[in-house]
């Protein structure tokens, strides 16, 4: 005992005197231990790690320990609980406020049952928690987790019903299964897809990491856990920023502005992505492994780029992938992909063995870049961008004019098309914060430049739905209406527009008519529903919507 | 206007008879924290469900606060902290032991055996508390108000005598003693 007790001091010691020299110095004074008495050496460098770590239990004091046993036992209380017809089985998650149960209703049908924790009701979290569900119901992609309906428990708190998934995280389908190469790649860009899916309805993720990602036993691959996403807003409620802020971020897939505590952006999903592939291609995680103490691994995450693979004795990445990552895990925002789509959109060009575009663009990255990193230094910086940007649209156009030869022209329309795509993103992504003075100029460079589509019907479609976006969330709705019914318009009669983009439409339609109370919402919802059902997608949220929209006419 | 009331003199006088050696006087007190702060925490929680979420202020204090632990004088007053410490740490075994037996009828009930058992966190920290007390009882001492009571750092200093840089050293160390014996355990 005396003998432990000894070696115990000596370690305390040690510990002590090292615990706030830099790295270097304690890594030099443990390797001359490390000769002499090794345990000891091991010991104080546990110590030093523990010393880092985020402890989930000793931070919080024994009060709030104890008060979350309690509220933990009100949530049990749940189990057997039939709710929606779904009787809660079993606690199949636990997050910081809530808790997810699995359900199984009397024929067998599963799914996912989240449910606010006992004692954290506060009109904060209730409105959060309905904010989620609007979000995931708003959200319809086959890799992205879908809703199946919302209630209250009788004693008033919010639960949220999704489909259950069987599967496993990404990293051990992926080791599970063996895949390759390729196969790893094009199960990414599955993912990229669906986190841009999320994007384009200004949805952001925040905590994208492979526990979040499932595949299912058809290896799709499943986003889940919206739990601390965000919606793009500009007014920033304390109750949701304070509620952010003490969600558990995951550092390792965090990306450096997260680690600052700055505002997150799209851009801060697509580094988590790069972050993921990193991890998908080569085992292993793109910051030192000594960096497990959260102040070293954030540090890391700040300054340090990722490791090359021969730091961990694995062979070289391809020279485009390694390109790839690099871009993606930018630690400047605006230098990374500008958005999810343009990383799968690599990935594919790489698994087509065809140039990459990160490397091929670098003005356009940079400019996005420039964008993104200061949104709103000035509106005139913004103003000024638009206006770049359509000089560039325009001189695609002059170009269309200029040469006639058919296929010159041609291929300067899919150049506007694709351009105004960008564009329309741009849109979505700048216009998802910002105040209408803000964002008065970039509106205004966008109105004049849908005018001259004339001949691009699916750019004028796109781009007229960004606008849409921008200004219901700016509350200009008469605009943003005349916009969807346009670009709806659109939609219905050319062939080739994608149907997801109709359906976009129609989804703000029914939700602007309901806002008014009229009658056409029913009529509109029909549309929405007749149109999922005929490209096989989930009709479950249009369902919804004409329900709502047949009660608004009962309620009258 | 802090006035004397009996039952001041009474916790003061089983404070004394404990230290004594009283050991009734000691489980008294000991039961009297107990309820005290198994109601705290009850009424804490009826306040969160009213919607009012303000960070709780530690358990113990209000208990302390409670039955008047302020007017104590020095002495009774760690004693009375230190003994506050010791229930806290038994109504947390309690409520993981009570969990941990609930999991494992639901898991026979539900015949999924063997997989509820994974140790509770908070079993994890009173084993490695126990070892702590075992190697280093000075280093625990600090450990009992930081973390137990939930004092700051300065209160902890006052009531220790001792000043404020030892406190936040010493927790410092003690801490990453703890942290890393459950990281251990979880492994």
């Amino acid at each position: 005992m005396s003998d432990e007790r000894g070696s115990w001091l000596r370690a305390r010691a040690l510990f002590e005197r090292l615990c706030d020299e830099p790295a270097a110095a304690r890594e030099a004074e443990l390797a001359v231990l490390e000769r002499t008495d090794a345990k000891a050496a091991a010991e104080v460098r546990a110590l030093l790690a523990a010393d880092g770590a985020v402890t989930t239990v000793l931070d919080r004091g024994a009060s709030e320990l104890h008060l979350e046993c309690l509220r933990r036992e009100g949530d049990e209380s749940l189990l057997g609980a039939v709710l929606d017809g779904y009787r809660l089985e079993a606690v199949i998650g636990e997050g910081g406020t809530a808790t997810v149960f699995l359900g199984v209703r009397p024929d067998g049908a599963r799914a996912a049952l989240k449910v606010l924790k006992a004692g954290l009701l506060s009109p904060d979290l209730a409105e959060r928690f309905r904010r989620e569900r609007e979000v995931l119901c708003c959200l319809d992609h086959p890799g992205l987790i879908s809703v199946r309906g919302a209630g209250e428990t009788g004693d008033g708190r919010p639960y949220l019903i999704t489909e259950h998934i069987e599967g496993l995280p990404i990293d051990a389908w992926c080791r599970e299964q063996r895949l390759d190469l390729r196969a790893r790649l094009s199960l990414f860009a599955q993912v990229c897809h669906a986190v841009h899916h999320a994007h384009r309805h200004l949805v952001v993720h925040r905590d994208l990491k492979p526990s979040n990602i499932l595949v299912d036993r058809a290896g799709q691959p499943r986003v889940l856990d919206f739990g601390i996403a965000k919606l793009l807003e500009p007014e920033r409620d304390p109750g949701w920023t304070s509620v952010a802020r003490r969600a558990p971020m995951t550092p390792s897939f965090a990306s450096p502005e997260q680690v600052r505590g700055e505002p997150v952006t799209t851009a801060s999903d697509i580094y988590s992505l790069g972050v993921l592939l990193y991890h998908l291609l080569l085992g292993q995680s793109p910051y030192r492994p000594a960096a497990s103490e959260r102040a070293a691994l954030e540090r890391a995450v700040l300054e340090d780029a990722p490791r090359s693979p021969r730091e961990f004795g694995a062979p070289p990445l391809p020279r485009d992938l390694a390109t790839l990552l690099a871009t993606a895990m930018r630690k400047q925002p605006g230098e990374r992909y500008p958005s999810a789509e343009h990383l799968a959109d690599d990935v594919v060009r790489y698994l087509e063995r065809r140039p990459l575009r990160a490397r091929r663009q670098p003005p356009l990255v940079a400019l996005l870049g420039a964008m993104r990193r200061h949104p709103f230094a000035t509106a005139a910086l913004t103003g000024a961008c638009c206006l770049l940007l359509g000089g560039w649209l325009a001189t695609a156009r002059d170009l269309a004019r200029v040469r006639a030869s058919e296929s010159v022209a041609w291929r300067a329309h899919a150049n506007a098309v694709v351009s105004t795509n960008l564009l329309a993103e741009m849109l979505v992504q700048i216009g998802a914060t910002g105040t209408r003075e803000q964002l008065a100029e970039p509106l205004r460079a966008a109105e004049a430049h849908v005018q001259q589509l004339g001949d691009s019907p699916e750019a004028e479609a796109r781009l007229r739905l960004a606008l849409a976006q921008v200004q219901m969330r700016l509350g200009l709705v008469a605009p943003a209406r005349d916009h969807l019914e346009r670009s709806l318009a659109l939609a219905r009669s050319t062939r080739g527009l994608s149907w997801r983009d109709a359906d976009q439409c129609l989804h703000w339609l029914v939700e602007l008519a309901i806002e008014r109370s009229d009658a056409a919402a029913i009529a509109l919802a029909t549309e929405r529903l007749d149109t999922r059902r005929a490209n096989r997608a989930d009709p479950a949220p249009a369902e919804q919507q004409l329900a709502r929209a047949r009660a608004l006419r009962q309620g009258r | 206007m802090p006035t004397t009331t009996e039952e001041d003199e009474e916790i003061a006088r089983l404070l004394r008879q404990s230290r004594a050696g009283d050991e009734p006087a000691g489980r008294v007190l000991f039961e009297r924290f107990y309820r005290e702060l198994r109601a705290m925490a009850q009424q804490q929680l009826a306040r969160e469900r009213c919607g009012h979420t303000l960070a709780p202020t530690s358990l113990v204090h209000e208990v302390f606060v409670r039955l008047h632990g302020t007017h104590l004088a020095a002495g009774d007053r760690e004693q009375f902290l230190r003994l506050a410490a010791t229930v806290m740490r038994n109504v947390l075994i309690d409520s993981a032991r009570r969990r941990q037996l609930r999991n494992r009828v639901e898991a026979s009930a539900s015949g999924a055996g063997a997989g509820a058992s994974r140790h509770d966190p908070i079993l994890r920290l009173e084993g490695a508390m126990q070892r702590l007390i075992a190697l280093d009882a000075q280093l625990f001492r600090v450990v009992e108000l930081r973390f137990l009571v939930g004092l700051d750092v300065e209160e902890t200093a006052r009531v220790l005598g001792c000043g404020s840089a030892t406190v936040k050293r010493d927790w410092r160390t003690a801490r990453a003693f703890l942290q890393r014996e459950v990281e251990r355990d979880e492994r």
